[in-house]
């Protein structure tokens, strides 16, 4: 082993110093005391954004906002208003009308026998027996008819082309 | 586990070699104190840090030395001449003191020697003196080469050697 290496040897047998214990109390505590107080930091920090973006929201349409919880407002107060029996008596009558309406939809076969002999159409007419007034005839023949008997002669076909 | 247990933990494991290397450092024990609670204070509000670390040590390490160059760069702003205040030199030296006077009055060489040295090359001779780091230990926990570690190494041993040799040969 040569003199360098010795040398190296000797520095690395010097003891250290040893850390003060009292240091041990203090860092730790304040260590904790930090990380307690970021997280404390941190949640009023969420707290105060949403309290920003509500502010916001409410700021931008001041009027419909106000207009909304007027409203608002109102459906409860009109909720309050009306007694809350009364909306159980309709709400029951209302379903026994339903169920009733549904018992009466409940057809039972003959029901629908009668039903269908009521409302069945009328039977069908015999068609008329429609004679003629005037007996049929060659139109020439109705026309003579109308001239009071008076005959004229007939153009033959021939000649009208 | 709780994050005070783990804590506690952390420091019972690694703050003697924290506190070594940040005295050597630093060499100020106040600084060196302020560093190590900023270390633990880091730890405590960021846990996650350590999530995934292979080597713990190391990484505070990493974490003491990058937080003990931020105190430096805001002292040296600060007060420039605060190395000339400094007169104690028992309270800079990183050693425990010796009864044997030869031996006191080699560590307090040393103390002073390693005191010469510039920061960087204070840092790779201690950790790899007193803390048996190997150069690429060294090189992940001060965020340098593997090669230039060595090199620093070699550099401030020489120096060393060359400031203590009187005292080396006296003692020896």
């Amino acid at each position: 082993m040569n003199d360098n290496d010795l040398f190296e040897q000797r520095l690395r047998r010097q003891p250290l110093r040893p850390v003060p214990s009292a240091w041990r109390e203090e860092i730790l505590t304040a260590a904790e005391a930090k990380r307690r107080n970021a997280a404390s930091a941190s949640i009023s920090e969420d707290q105060a954004a949403l309290l920003v973006g509500w502010r916001l929201l409410f700021a931008r349409l001041p009027l419909a906002w106000a207009s909304l919880a007027a409203l608002w407002v109102v459906i409860i107060g009109v909720n309050l208003m009306m007694p809350s029996p009364m909306v159980r008596v309709t709400t029951q009558t209302s379903l026994s009308a339903q169920m009733e309406s549904l018992a009466a939809l409940d057809f039972q076969p003959g029901d629908l026998e009668v039903l269908g002999r009521q409302f069945s159409p009328a039977p069908e007419a015999s068609p008329v027996n429609r004679t003629p007034a005037v007996p049929h005839r060659p139109r020439s023949e109705r026309r003579r008819d109308a001239d009071f008997g008076v005959t004229r002669p007939d153009f033959p076909l021939a000649r009208i082309a | 586990m709780p994050a005070n247990i783990e804590l506690e933990r952390l420091y019972d494991e690694h703050a003697q070699a924290l506190f070594a290397f940040l005295l050597n450092f630093t060499r100020d024990e106040e600084d060196t104190r302020d560093v190590l609670q900023d270390v633990f204070i880091k730890l405590a509000r960021q846990p996650e840090l350590l999530r995934g670390v292979r080597d713990e040590r190391a990484f505070l390490l990493r974490l003491a030395h990058n937080a003990a160059i931020d105190l430096m760069r805001r002292r040296a702003t600060r007060d420039k001449h605060h190395e000339a205040f400094s007169v104690d030199a028992q309270a800079l030296s990183p050693f425990a003191p010796a009864t044997d006077p030869d031996e006191q009055a080699f560590r307090i060489e040393l103390s002073q020697a390693l005191g010469e040295l510039p920061s960087e090359q204070r840092a790779v001779v201690h950790l790899k003196l007193w803390e048996g780091l190997t150069f690429e230990q060294i090189a992940e926990a001060l965020g340098i080469p593997p090669n230039t570690a060595a090199s620093r190494y070699r550099y401030g041993l020489d120096k060393l050697r060359e400031r203590l040799r009187p005292i080396y040969e006296e003692i020896k």
